[in-house]
């Protein structure tokens, strides 16, 4: 369907846009950064990755650091972070909750104490590379 | 807020375009902007809100006046709202700009998700056409970022 619609706006340019098209309000909105956000943080992530290359203003405001937080905070509220899951060597994932009120236990061994885990980053020699890196989230190749 | 329909007194609103309309007060000041008028004692004479059209502003004060009843439950005002945002695409842009104007957080909302729901799934050039947005890209700018949300396009 993108397709044929990417099709038809080659072939046909701005000639035969429809009246609704052209709304003075909407070009209000679109000057509008204020308002541009607020549409934006209402829409599925992939439309919103696909903006990003509508326009550089559009671009700067969707990666922007702190639209990426109300963005996360929209879609879940209790957004803090609730515990690590730890992937042990010798096999297993552990949840280390960093409150007592999270009790959440992916092994049957939900006993962890936040401050005794030592994470080994950076220190990594070369088992792991990190690929990508986004609002605290790692992404490794192991 | 602590207005009270029994005690409410008519305001009259003067639109862009020149009309008078004639609101409760306990109905008008779900507009924090008249509210704040309402709270400072200045909403005695008809007050001019320069940046609304008198069918737009119509349109603002039947959402209010739905949401000002203390009657409605959650569920009816929610079936309400989705058949008050079936309207062109016009009349919810106007809906937007003023709802922003007159700060109705509740209405900005509603007509916001109306509008994402609307453009998800566009092509980017649509979305420059409907919000007349300037493409300020190189080419080759436009398909590092295709290439970088790859998935984004399937």
């Amino acid at each position: 369907m993108e397709k044929g619609l990417s099709e038809t706006m080659t072939n046909s340019g701005k000639g035969n846009l429809h009246l609704e098209d052209h709304s003075p309000a909407a070009e209000a909105i679109g000057g509008n950064e204020d308002l541009v956000r607020e549409i934006l943080l209402r829409l599925p992530i992939k439309s919103l990755l696909r903006f990003e290359s509508v326009s550089k203003k559009w671009l700067s405001l969707i990666s922007d650091h702190h639209f990426a937080q109300s963005y996360s905070r929209r879609r879940n509220p209790r957004s803090e972070p609730s515990g690590l899951l730890l992937n042990h060597e010798y096999g297993g994932l552990q949840f280390v909750p960093f409150n007592d009120d999270v009790d959440v236990d992916v092994d049957g061994h939900g006993d962890g104490d936040p401050s005794r885990i030592k994470l080994s980053y950076p220190d990594n020699s070369g088992r792991y590379t990190i690929f990508q890196s986004c609002n605290g989230l790692l992404l490794c190749f192991f | 807020m602590s207005l009270s329909p029994s005690t409410s007194k008519m305001l009259s609103l003067k639109s862009s375009d020149g009309k008078v309309l004639e609101v409760e007060e306990h109905v008008a000041v779900l507009c924090e902007t008249i509210k704040s008028l309402v709270e400072d004692g200045c909403a005695d004479s008809p007050i001019p809100l320069a940046n609304v059209d008198g069918a737009t502003l119509g349109n603002v004060m039947e959402w209010c006046k739905k949401h000002a009843d203390q009657k409605a439950s959650a569920d009816d005002l929610e079936d309400w709202d989705a058949e008050f945002v079936e309207r062109d695409q016009g009349e919810l842009y106007h809906l937007i700009m003023a709802a922003n104007y007159l700060n109705i957080k509740g209405l900005l909302d509603l007509i916001c998700q109306k509008v994402a729901d609307m453009i998800k799934g566009k092509h980017p050039e649509k979305i420059r056409e409907i919000f007349n947005i300037e493409n300020d890209f190189t080419p080759e700018q436009q398909e590092q970022i295709r290439k970088d949300n790859s998935w984004a396009f399937e």
